[in-house]
């Protein structure tokens, strides 16, 4: 079953849009998490000899922002079956992270959704896309 | 920059040195060291002891192969093991050849050219004192522009690379979901895989040398992060992770050239079945020659 408040919702409906404003203590503890210690997350002066203007946020952080913006949205009982991400842009630690999405389909008969998301910085640029394939109920 | 020394290796007998250790080599070779017997200075001491005169301190003659070895073997070889067997005393003051050969040049996957080498210190009688051999390893020449060939063959592309077995625990995911503000639960989040991906983990680790190329380097991450999921990754799960590197390739770009790397990591659970499949490409950005650097 689709949920009601998705069917009701329907194809190209906007799913309410979360901000993020990381911290340096946030990178960190994504980073111990996620076992990605790579120095262009917490060491500034690091970051700038790779080329980039300041310590950035790991692309994956952003993905995870996009997926749980949609598990959240799906509620519960919904599990992801596919997730991808490209990443377009860099993000500056500290710097607000829009993050927003919208139904591109829904298939009733394998009850599953599917999600478009992406996230945008203050400028409005888009700085991650991201596509799922959410399914409703019970996984193996 | 300084231009590496190219290195032969073809295997050939080095060019003798020789020389007349003097007491005052000894001294500083003492001083240096803190290796005060009297043996090495002291006539009477070194006597009583049963030598004709002051003998010469093995290591340095050890350290005097150590030098050489920089010019027989040119600027771009690291040293891994040097080993060398004092077989007789040498008396100060009396002339020491040194010399040897290389005996082998093993080229290795990456590019690399494992250099074994036969050393000796001979006396004015032609007995050998010290016998010694070394280990060393020679870098690949740099060449006009990125060693795609070099990075294939270390990260094996198509084959597997590498397989990791990671335990997930209740912890785990929890300090995962809190990172990025999640709630915790059984199921870990949608991109927990990430942190179960052994080349970000520093377990598998192939393609080091690519921080080490003489062109700056411009910029460089994740492109892109894509996974599919037979059923969720869970709390208590065992899961075996296997590397397969699909392609590497260049690619030029606004801010030099782009070097892609992408890899493929499959995941299975302790009893083997697939759980899920995760692709990440990511990209390094150099620059590769003059032009670049003036954009």
């Amino acid at each position: 079953m689709i949920p009601e408040h998705i069917a009701a919702a329907g194809v190209g409906f906007e799913l309410p849009a979360r901000v993020h404003v990381t911290t340096a203590a946030q990178l960190v503890r994504y980073a111990g998490a996620a076992q990605d210690f790579s120095g262009i997350h917490f060491d500034v002066d690091y970051a700038r000899r790779r080329g980039f203007d300041g310590v950035i946020v790991h692309g994956l952080l952003k993905a995870a922002f996009l997926a749980e913006l949609g598990q959240d949205w799906a509620g519960a009982g919904a599990w992801y079956r596919s997730f991808g991400a490209r990443y377009t842009g860099t993000d500056l630690v500290g710097a607000p992270i829009v993050c927003r999405g919208r139904i591109a389909s829904i298939d009733p008969a394998d009850r599953q959704v599917g999600l478009e998301l992406w996230t945008e910085n203050a400028d409005g640029r888009t700085t991650t896309t991201a596509t799922g394939i959410i399914e409703m109920g019970e996984s193996a | 920059m300084t231009t590496a020394v190219s290195v032969s290796h073809t295997p050939r007998d080095f060019e003798e040195f020789t020389v007349e250790p003097s007491t005052e080599h000894l001294l500083r070779w003492a001083a240096a060291t803190e290796d005060f017997s009297p043996i090495h200075f002291d006539a009477q001491v070194a006597k009583a002891r049963g030598f004709d005169h002051p003998v010469v301190h093995g290591p340095w003659k050890a350290a005097v192969l150590r030098r050489l070895l920089g010019t027989w073997l040119g600027s771009n070889v690291t040293v891994h093991t040097l080993t060398a067997r004092y077989l007789r005393p040498d008396p100060v003051g009396r002339q020491l050849r040194f010399g040897g050969s290389l005996v082998s040049a093993t080229p290795l996957p990456d590019g690399a050219t494992e250099l074994r080498c036969a050393l000796w210190v001979r006396d004015e009688s032609g007995r050998v004192s010290v016998d010694g051999d070394c280990i060393a390893m020679s870098a690949p020449e740099a060449g006009e522009g990125l060693p795609l060939d070099r990075l294939r063959a270390a990260v094996k592309l198509g084959e597997d690379a590498g397989s990791f077995t990671y335990r997930v625990d209740v912890n785990d995911v929890a300090a995962f979901a809190k990172a990025i503000g999640a709630s915790p639960g059984a199921d870990a989040p949608a991109t927990f895989f990430a942190a179960l991906d052994p080349v970000e983990r520093r377990d598998l680790d192939l393609d080091g040398f690519l921080h080490q190329l003489p062109f700056p380097m411009t910029g460089g991450g994740n492109a892109f992060n894509e996974v599919v999921y037979e059923r969720p990754i869970r709390v208590g799960d065992v899961i075996t992770v296997t590397t397969r590197y699909t392609e590497v390739y260049e690619k030029k770009g606004s801010r030099g050239t782009l070097l892609f790397r992408v890899r493929v990591n499959e995941m299975r659970d302790s009893t083997g079945t697939l759980v899920a499949t995760s692709r990440c490409g990511h990209v390094l950005s150099y620059r590769v020659d003059a032009a670049e650097g003036q954009k």
